[in-house]
């Protein structure tokens, strides 16, 4: 063997050697986030931001990551879960007291596609809580400015579906929910879950809110009210004044347009005309409404 | 990245109960035109013989009526970060106790306390009360559907009530100054008052993903870009029309138009315009504006008392009416904003969750009684909108008594 080929040898085994001394280790939990383009695993880095990893696991174990959105999407960069404190359904007590800013742990690891990065304060490295990106591309200026945390094992592909929807400067046009995140104890364990392949996101259930099901009985609650209105007024039409029957109309003008703001504002996000007119509408409502018992 | 992990606020939105108090438009307007009822007496003149200007005197009105907004404004850009640190929203929801909840407890006593007023609008005194009880049920039992929107329903109508009592007290002021609003001025000033409203509400549908509140998400709309570019280009219109009307005015009298005419839109203007991204100042926009409607409210509340039941003005009667007022109000406020959600909780609901829907709940019944109470049936031979505190504070010296 020359010399040139050992050297060659060794500059090899150098490099393959330290580029697996490089790599963290793994915990042995994973976590699959579950959203409407399919399930994310992320494996964890334990040996590089315990503290961030024993947190997350925390959040996942107590169920603070369900209903919260991807609020951010710029292509080739990030895609980032806002903050728990602004998820779909309110957190409970409970959860809420979990939320605490954690101390920074920053590393060399390089910020590269599939990275979890923890977001923070601008002005506060130790203001990480829930919130987090998932790397959509290198980004070297972030490295050692914010905590990496871990990194997408299984689901790069979901991500890419998910960042394929459209968006409104970096803002997702449809809420891209977590639907369920739950903790795995070992990785072995994932070949036990029948994981959701990623597909493309079904834009009118993208948001979980409005589904039929969900939405019946506050609707008919509301139709109830404006009924049990309309009867009461025209009832009494001959006995109140104009000024009254007018207001117990506008009433139910009031209700009407609250169910349909619950209605259309799902809609609304996926079409600019009719986000205009809900707009509209909730404006000429209130303009309504100054004239309420107001017989000028 | 850099944006971190807060997701866009709202404005007005604070810890503290965004407490958006006063006037709707025509409520405050109304005052400022009343129609004289066929029964009602002549309006008396004014005991110094000419309408004052203020309601108190020019420092404090200019305080009061934005003077504060906007000095807290320049000084917060000037020495403090934007950032909704701790120490900001805890102040704000000190001051809640004082100004922002006592604002409402104002508005509710003002309808409440007399059974005649309440027969007078009984559609809003006993009918609004139980559709909002059920929409704050309806959030109880159905959080990820009905609460997003009957948030949103209040935040939303929130500044657009903040509108409307700048409108009025603009109107006052006008009145107050002399200067007549007609049909144009009117339009352009409201056109720039809503305009300023609906441009902040409008930048903040743009994002779908919404914000929120007390803990409880509420989606934004996903508005075009576009609009937000329209609606602020209406707003200035309508600021440079009125100016323009202004001038016009002024060149006509051969007087100057009194600054604290134009200050409430100007105030209003720091609020939702150059104040809205800056979020340690949007903790406090509340407080600012039921600083503005407690001036008039406190005077209100002065005259109609005094004149009501036939009391002599001084200095004694200002200082007991207004500890027994501020009392009464402050515990009013405690009742409603501190009170009622614990009372809620109690039924098992988180107590976030309860705290921000009972709030809702409470300030969307604001919006309503305030519509109502300034045009409650006189009971004052003067308009009690155009009163100032000397009126209330006895007979000045013989000298000052000619002046009329």
């Amino acid at each position: 063997m020359s010399f040139r080929s050992c050297l060659a040898i060794l500059v090899l085994t150098v490099a393959v050697g330290g580029a697996t001394a490089d790599a963290p280790k793994k915990a042995p939990q994973r976590v699959v986030f579950n959203t409407p383009a399919g399930d994310i695993v992320f494996a964890l880095y334990p040996d590089v931001a315990p503290r961030h990893v024993r947190q997350f696991l925390n959040f996942v174990e107590q169920g603070v990551y369900d209903s919260t959105k991807f609020g951010r999407l710029e292509p080739g960069f990030v895609l980032q879960l806002f903050t728990a404190e602004d998820r779909r359904v309110p957190l409970t007590d409970q959860q809420r007291a979990l939320l605490r800013p954690i101390k920074a742990e920053f590393s060399d690891l390089p910020h590269r596609r599939g990275i979890l990065s923890m977001a923070r304060l601008d002005k506060d490295v130790n203001s990480a809580c829930s919130s987090f990106s998932i790397l959509l591309g290198p980004a070297p200026h972030l490295d050692g400015q914010y905590t990496i945390f871990g990194e997408v094992e299984r689901g790069m592909d979901v991500v890419d579906e998910l960042c394929k929807v459209p968006v409104d400067g970096n803002r997702p046009r449809v809420p891209l929910e977590v639907r369920k995140a739950i903790v795995v104890p070992t990785a072995a364990q994932l070949g036990e879950l029948s994981l959701v392949q990623a597909h493309p996101v079904d834009l009118s259930e993208a948001s979980p809110s409005m589904s039929a099901g969900a939405g019946s009985p506050a609707l008919a609650a509301g139709l109830a009210l404006i009924v049990a209105c309309g009867a009461v007024s025209f009832a009494l039409a001959n006995r109140l004044p104009p000024r009254i029957v007018m207001s117990l109309v506008l009433v139910n003008v009031l209700i009407g347009s609250f169910l349909l703001l619950i209605l259309l504002t799902p809609v609304a996000q996926t079409s600019s005309l009719i986000a205009i007119a809900v707009f509209a509408g909730m404006l000429g409502t209130f303009k309504m409404m100054s004239r309420f018992e107001n017989p000028a | 990245m850099k944006s971190g992990k807060l997701a866009p606020r709202r404005p007005q939105q604070a810890v503290a109960p965004p407490s958006p108090p006063a006037a709707t438009s025509t409520a405050l307007q109304t005052g400022v035109a009343p129609v004289p009822s066929p029964a009602a007496p002549p309006v008396a003149p004014s005991r110094r013989g000419r309408q004052a200007l203020y309601f108190v005197n020019a420092p404090v009105d200019f305080a009061l009526a934005g003077g504060v907004s906007i000095i807290a404004f320049l000084l917060l850009r000037a020495f403090h970060t934007g950032e909704r640190v701790p120490a900001v929203y805890s102040a704000a929801a000190a001051l809640s106790w004082v100004v922002n909840w006592p604002h409402f407890s104002a508005t509710s006593y003002r309808l409440y306390h007399d059974r005649a007023h309440i027969w007078q609008y009984p559609v809003t005194a006993l009918v609004i009360p139980w559709v909002i009880i059920a929409a704050v049920l309806g959030s109880v039992l159905s959080p990820a559907l009905v609460a997003p929107y009957f948030i949103k329903l209040y935040l939303t109508w929130s500044p657009y009530h903040f509108s409307g009592q700048t409108l009025g007290v603009t109107l006052i002021y006008a009145r107050r100054a002399g200067f007549s609003v007609g049909r144009w001025e009117r339009f352009a000033l409201s056109a720039f008052i809503f305009g300023s409203f609906a441009t902040q509400n409008a930048r903040f549908e743009v994002n779908p993903a919404g914000a929120s509140y007390y803990g409880i998400a509420y989606p934004g709309l996903g508005l075009p870009e576009w609009t937000v570019t329209a609606l602020s280009t209406m707003m200035y219109a309508g600021g440079v029309a009125f100016l323009i009307l202004a001038i016009r005015w002024c060149l006509r009298e051969k007087r100057w138009l009194p600054p604290v005419v134009l200050l409430p839109a100007l105030t209003q203007y720091v609020w939702f315009i150059p104040g809205n991204n800056w979020a340690s100042f949007q903790e406090f926009v509340p407080f600012f504006h039921s600083l503005q409607y407690l001036l008039i409210a406190w005077s209100v509340q002065l005259k109609e008392k005094l004149d009501k039941d036939h009391l002599t003005p001084g200095v004694s009667y200002v200082v007991r009416e207004s500890a027994r007022w501020g009392v009464l109000n402050f515990l009013g406020g405690a009742i409603l904003f501190f009170m009622l959600p614990r009372l809620l909780a109690e039924t098992g609901v988180e107590l976030l969750f309860a705290s921000g829907v009972v709030l809702a709940g409470v300030q969307l019944h604001h919006f309503f009684v305030d519509g109502v109470i300034w045009k409650l049936r006189r009971t004052t031979p003067s308009s009690p909108l155009m009163v100032n505190l000397s009126d209330m504070l006895g007979p000045k010296p013989a000298l000052k008594e000619g002046v009329a």
